[in-house]
């Protein structure tokens, strides 16, 4: 069997020739395609690599600061630096949105950097330089956020103060993406502007000394040396003896919660609350501004105040006088009310008692070191007039932050505890071994104090993120299909040629499996060099795709190069699975074939009518297919789907399955009608006659133009909507967004932000924890901002058990694409996040903004109120929705970047766009196959019709005749082809139309037709024109 | 109605096929050509049927000088005036008999089915007007292709060893319905043959030797 396997193919190499080369580009396309996503896998994992360097754990606390020594301590794998949001400066250029690391050489050295920055020093990466036009020798000044140990929203926290630092520095190095050039702890392949400064600059420029909000660690988990080397003083923690009393207080004035559970178990602890109130009254007197202290106390009751001798002289108040405290309390945001309360006087304190509360008082900056009362820098409203109380400053001038009065701890809290904590000191008069039981009671993990493996966080993201070579497989499908397709037809001529060969070997006695085997043996060793030859040249087909998408496609991977990464794996794959679609293809070819017996295929005439009972049902399958693919489209319109993606392909796949029965039934008919009256008749009847070849040709035909039709269709016009409050952008012109916080934000709807990674299209990696914004949804609610039908604001005030967050998906895209997560106030997915305490809590997504695409694609959205208390130290506001342009030059030193919101969209419906021209193109490509295969099912038609043309040309016929008789026939099949598919498509495309009100351009859809007609009547002309070239009579001889 | 005057044809390698050919047929007449094979008959009915052309010399058909017509007059010469019958019946196996019949009569205004039908109810095969070739036997697919070559009336019938493929029964039956045909329609018949029986029932026998008609 071998030797004829052989000789079968020496024989007819040239047949071969054509399948190996359609087995080549299907396997080619394949391989390439998954190649793509072998290189865009790679490409992220060396960005995520580029990106942090050496360092495989950090611990970064946007929020708070913790003493830089504590690296030093730990391990000399570990630094620390402080990580600052800023923006680089130079006399034509503002950059916002900069990285500012603070950092001393061993954070270099940590990193895996040679780097070395002395002070006033700064070394840009490549696209900070760039953007600023400036490289070494040069000078920049950077502006960036004044790290500060009180939370800028935190009552009585200074409020004056320029919550900016800036210095100026000398360009030194410009670091390339493999010098931590691409430095970032987000799991996000675009690269930041990075700006590394000496931390000695900080120390003389910033209000904060050797502290740090980043510690790395390049060596083993540092988790078990951090519990070990860590002090209360690391986190600004502080015992503070006073007279044989012990105070526990923190730089931050309020205690975390984790700090004062650990304290509070400890025997003896007892908390206080000190705050500044408004005013205490008694009758017509009245003294502004002072410290009550709110202390543990048995004595007193929750409406008694003790007050001082002071006081009580200047209220004229005695024990059981009932005073009016006024108070201002923080509710939401930076937002205070003032509210009273009454207290009865239980007692009336010596000055001289109070001298141990006056020093265990704690520190407020901008309030306890200034020495006159109308220099008091604080949070809360304060009325100008009353500062200037004569009384008031000579009590400030001789005791300072004394208390003036003390009520019950309850009572203190209930008027003053607030988002940043309910004490501001915890006190023991029994001072031994407390610092000691702190140490093993507080656990540092809890509130946040922890390392994460970001390295291995890193290769996560990269491992789930975006699989490319599935999504270039699926673009390239139709470009594979039309290559198999091509090389089933090319093998099935071949094996009907020799269908007589066939023929014979089943007369003389072989089994037809035997026949199948023999044919099937040597398509497969055709198929076998085909598949191997078309790996490798998949390799070739990547660089190009690669190609496309460094120059032409940039948008699908957000301007990220990528690099061709070769997997010896996938190659195998690619092969195999070309192979084995290929010996598919031709076992198919064979099976048909050799289903006819010996009989009709030595007489190579396999004309035999169809089943009568099968033509009878097959008629009824067409409009049974078109009925279902209207019910499919009417379903979509009613059912107020938001995904296009199911009805499109469902109605456009039963729609094309229909079209091209209807095909089949209609050349049955005609094949059955009783004489044809022209030449074109006589086309139909030729096309009629091998309907499998015609039924191919229009399949192929029909599924490219059905792609490429339906997907130029999809290009939306976001722009035509984009001032209606239904779209996404709210019905808001503008989208602003600043590098620092604006704590009043502006005149439209403010947004806070808590910085995490971008679910949005732009980025290729996974989001692990996407950035959650805080809105208020009433004032939403009320603009009837993003609403298309219900309220969906109204999901975020939902009262979720176990305190779960309610959130919004940015839109409907980022939910299902860049998070694949299902929403719903049921069945919505729940995400793990830490809130600023460390304390682990659930935000589920009940819901999504109805729109595909809208300016908070990539975020989660929740409400403000959720928000402030999870991290009430992100103070004020940096995403902001406007409806009139505002003057941006007074923001600019909180780096505000104003684009407008239709723009925002258009950034994000780029990568969508890219995709849908990559499709196309790919389309095209498959479509060009498609033109290919007309014309060689044109070329082969002659071929096996040289006798019947030579005998029309004997009979009278002119070559002109024979020229437009092939035209008809063969413009008949791409008529239909292009007619099916374009039909499907439009069928198709009646759900997106109306769902995601996407605007056809008219125009190019009528460029597209004509090209791709075109393109087909070349072919067919180029075909025709060679097989009429021939010596058409040479049919008539008798061989 | 017939005449060919020292014709010549050479073939690539410059092999002579034909030399000095003359040749006369009457209207009405019936003539066998035979000769050993490849020694130029089918080049000669190919030359006579307008489907090649030779090197010199001249060829009339009712006084019509072949040399002198375009490729758009050939074709409808040939469409017109000409019928061929070739060894294979080479009949479009998509057709019915009927509308292999009627293909010639395609590039022609008005429709040719009754004669059709006639033709192929006098060739006894009314019964098999929807049949396709594939459901014919050899003999009923040759008179089908007669009966194609007449449908446009043409005034002579060229048949290149139309009975090659059929046994000594067929070959007689077909013989006897293009004798039949040339005395009912008045055509001249030009047969090559190599049957030497077959070509004696003919009204004239001539020899193809070295390139001349004998």
């Amino acid at each position: 069997m071998m030797r004829l396997v052989l000789s079968g193919l020496r024989f007819y190499w040239r047949s071969h020739v054509g399948v190996l080369l359609g087995t080549v580009l299907a396997a080619a396309v394949l391989t390439g395609s998954l190649l793509v996503g072998d290189s865009v896998d790679g490409s992220l994992r060396k960005f995520a690599l580029q990106r942090l360097g050496h360092i495989q754990y950090a611990m970064h606390l946007p929020d708070r600061l913790v003493d830089r020594s504590l690296a030093k301590r730990m391990d000399a794998d570990c630094a620390a630096a402080l990580l600052l949001r800023g923006m680089a400066l130079t006399d034509e250029k503002q950059i916002n949105r900069v990285q500012v690391i603070d950092a001393e050489d061993s954070f270099f050295k940590v990193a895996g950097v040679d780097l070395q920055l002395h002070p006033y020093e700064i070394a840009l990466n490549n696209k900070l330089a760039q953007a600023l036009g400036i490289g070494i020798g040069e000078e920049v000044s950077l502006r960036m956020e004044r790290p500060g140990l009180l939370p800028g929203e935190a009552p009585l926290s200074a409020q004056n103060t320029d919550r900016t630092v800036r210095g100026r520095f000398k360009v030194v190095r410009v670091l390339g993406n493999d010098e931590l050039g691409r430095f970032g702890l987000a799991a996000n392949q675009v690269v930041p502007y990075n700006a590394f400064v000496n931390f000695q600059w900080s120390e003389d420029g910033m209000p904060v000394e050797d502290k740090a909000n980043l510690i790395i660690s390049s060596g083993e988990d540092p988790t078990a040396v951090f519990s070990k080397v860590w002090n209360p003083a690391d986190f600004g923690l502080t015992f503070r003896e006073e007279s044989g009393v012990l105070q526990l207080e923190s730089s931050a004035v309020y205690l975390e919660p984790e700090v004062a559970r650990a304290a509070l178990s400890i025997p003896g602890a007892k908390g206080s609350l000190t705050y500044l109130v408004n005013s205490i009254s008694f009758g017509e007197r009245s003294t502004p501004y002072s410290f009550v202290l709110a202390e543990q106390s048995n004595a007193l009751k929750d409406d008694e105040i003790v007050i001082n001798r002071w006081l009580a002289t200047e209220l004229d108040a005695v024990v059981g006088d009932v005073v009016q405290m006024k108070y201002s309390e923080l509710v939401t945001g930076s937002l205070f009310v003032e509210r009273e309360r009454d207290f009865r006087v239980a007692a009336i304190i010596e000055m001289k008692t109070l001298e141990l509360d006056r020093k265990l008082a704690p520190q407020f900056p901008g309030l306890t070191d200034v020495d006159r009362c109308t220099d008091w820098d604080v949070g809360i409203p304060m009325e100008e007039d009353q500062l200037e109380d004569e009384a008031n400053e000579a009590y400030w001038n001789t005791y300072r932050q004394t208390p003036k009065a003390i009520v019950s701890l309850k009572a203190g809290q209930q008027m003053w505890a607030n988002r940043f904590g309910s004490l501001t000191g915890i006190r023991w008069k029994n001072t031994d071994s407390v610092e000691n039981q702190f140490l093993d009671l507080f656990d540092p993990a809890v509130a946040g104090y922890r390392f994460v493996p970001v390295r291995e966080q890193a290769l996560e993201s990269v491992e789930h993120a975006m699989d490319f070579g599935q999504l270039f497989v699926g673009m390239s499908f139709f470009l594979i299909v039309a290559a198999l397709m091509l090389t089933g037809l090319l093998f099935v001529f071949g094996v009907q040629k020799r269908a007589e060969e066939m023929g014979i070997l089943l007369a003389s006695g072989w089994r037809p499996s035997r026949v199948r085997n023999l044919f099937m043996l040597e398509g497969g060793i055709v198929a076998f060099a085909g598949s191997l030859i078309g790996s490798f040249a998949g390799i070739f087909y990547t660089h190009l795709l690669i190609l496309g998408l460094s120059n032409y496609w940039k948008g699908a991977i957000a301007n990220s190069s990528i690099s061709l990464f070769v997997n010896p794996g996938t190659v195998l794959v690619g092969a195999v699975s070309g192979f084995v679609c290929a010996s598919l293809a031709m076992w198919i070819s064979i099976r048909r074939q050799s289903k006819h017996p010996a009989r009709e295929l030595l007489m190579a005439d396999f004309l035999q009518p169809p089943d009568p009972r099968l033509r009878r049902a097959g008629r009824f399958v067409a409009p049974v297919l078109f009925v279902v693919t209207c019910g499919v489209v009417c379903w979509a319109l009613t059912a107020e789907m938001q995904s296009v993606t199911m009805p499109f392909f469902s109605a456009g796949g039963l729609m094309l399955i229909a079209g091209i029965m209807l095909c089949r039934d209609l050349l049955s008919l005609r094949g059955r009608h009783r004489v044809m009256k022209s030449p074109a008749g006589l086309a139909l009847r030729t096309l009629a006659r091998r309907k499998g070849r015609s039924l191919t040709v229009i399949g192929l035909l029909a599924c490219g133009s059905f792609l490429v039709f339906a997907v130029s269709s999809m290009k939306e016009d976001i722009v035509s909507h984009a001032d209606e409050k239904w779209s996404g952008t709210g019905g808001f012109v503008w989208f602003g967004e600043s590098t620092l916080p604006l704590r009043d934000g502006l005149d439209g709807v403010n947004l806070r932000v808590l910085d995490g990674d971008d679910a949005s299209c732009l980025n290729l990696n996974r989001a692990r924890q996407p950035q959650l914004l805080g809105v208020d949804p009433s004032v939403m609610s009320a603009r009837q901002a993003f609403i298309l039908d219900d309220d969906v604001w109204e999901l975020l005030k939902l009262d979720l058990p176990e305190g779960i967050v309610p959130a919004l998906v940015g839109d409907v895209d980022t939910g299902m694409w860049g998070l694949e997560a299902k929403v719903g106030p049921e069945k919505g997915d729940v995400l793990d996040y830490v809130d600023e305490s460390g304390r682990a809590f659930k935000v589920k997504l009940v819901g999504s903004l109805p729109m595909r695409l809208s300016v908070f694609q990539g975020s989660l959205l929740i409400s403000e109120k959720q928000f402030i208390e999870r991290f009430p130290s992100e103070a004020g506001y940096r995403i902001f929705l406007l409806d009139e342009k505002i003057e941006g030059r007074r923001y600019e030193r909180a780096g505000l970047d104003l684009v407008r919101s239709v723009d925002r969209l258009l950034e994000f419906y780029a990568v969508e766009s890219t995709y849908l021209a990559m499709f196309l193109v790919l389309g095209i490509f498959g479509l060009m196959v498609g033109s290919a295969g007309v014309g060689i099912v044109v070329l082969r038609n002659v071929l096996d019709r040289r006798g019947e043309l030579a005998l029309l040309k004997a009979v009278g016929y002119r070559n002109a005749d024979l020229r437009k008789l092939l035209f008809v026939e063969h413009g008949i099949l791409v008529a239909a082809g292009l007619a099916v598919g374009i039909i499907a498509a439009a069928v198709a495309m009646v759900p997106a139309l109306f769902i995601s009100k996407s605007a056809i351009s008219i125009g190019f859809l009528i460029g597209l037709l004509l090209t791709v007609v075109l393109s087909c009547l070349l072919s067919l002309s180029i075909a025709v024109g060679l097989a009429l070239k021939e010596d058409v009579l040479s049919g008539l001889r008798n061989e | 109605m017939l005449i060919i005057n020292q014709i010549e044809k050479r073939y690539q390698g410059n092999t002579a096929v034909l030399t000095g050919l003359n040749f006369k047929v009457e209207q009405g007449e019936c003539v066998a050509v035979v000769g050993e094979s490849g020694c130029g008959k089918s080049t000669l009915l190919n030359i006579i049927g307008t489907l090649d052309q030779p090197d010199a010399g001249r060829v009339l058909i009712d006084g019509v000088d072949l040399a002198a017509l375009n490729e758009k007059e050939l074709a409808a010469f040939r469409n017109e005036r000409i019928g061929f019958v070739f060894q294979l019946h080479h009949l479009l196996p998509q057709c019915s008999v009927l509308e292999n019949v009627l293909v010639p009569s395609l590039l022609r205004p008005d429709s040719a089915e009754t004669r059709a039908m006639q033709l192929l109810n006098r060739v006894g095969l009314s019964h098999r007007l929807d049949h396709r070739p594939g459901q014919l036997s050899g003999g009923e697919r040759q008179r089908v292709a007669v009966v194609r070559a007449l449908i446009n009336e043409p005034s002579l019938l060229l048949a290149d060893e139309p009975t090659g493929a059929l046994n000594e029964r067929g070959a007689d039956e077909l013989m006897e319905l293009l004798l039949d045909l040339n005395r009912e329609e008045n055509l001249a018949l030009i047969m090559v043959t190599h049957s030497m029986r077959l070509a004696g029932r003919l009204d004239r026998v001539v020899e193809m030797i070295d390139g001349k008609l004998k």
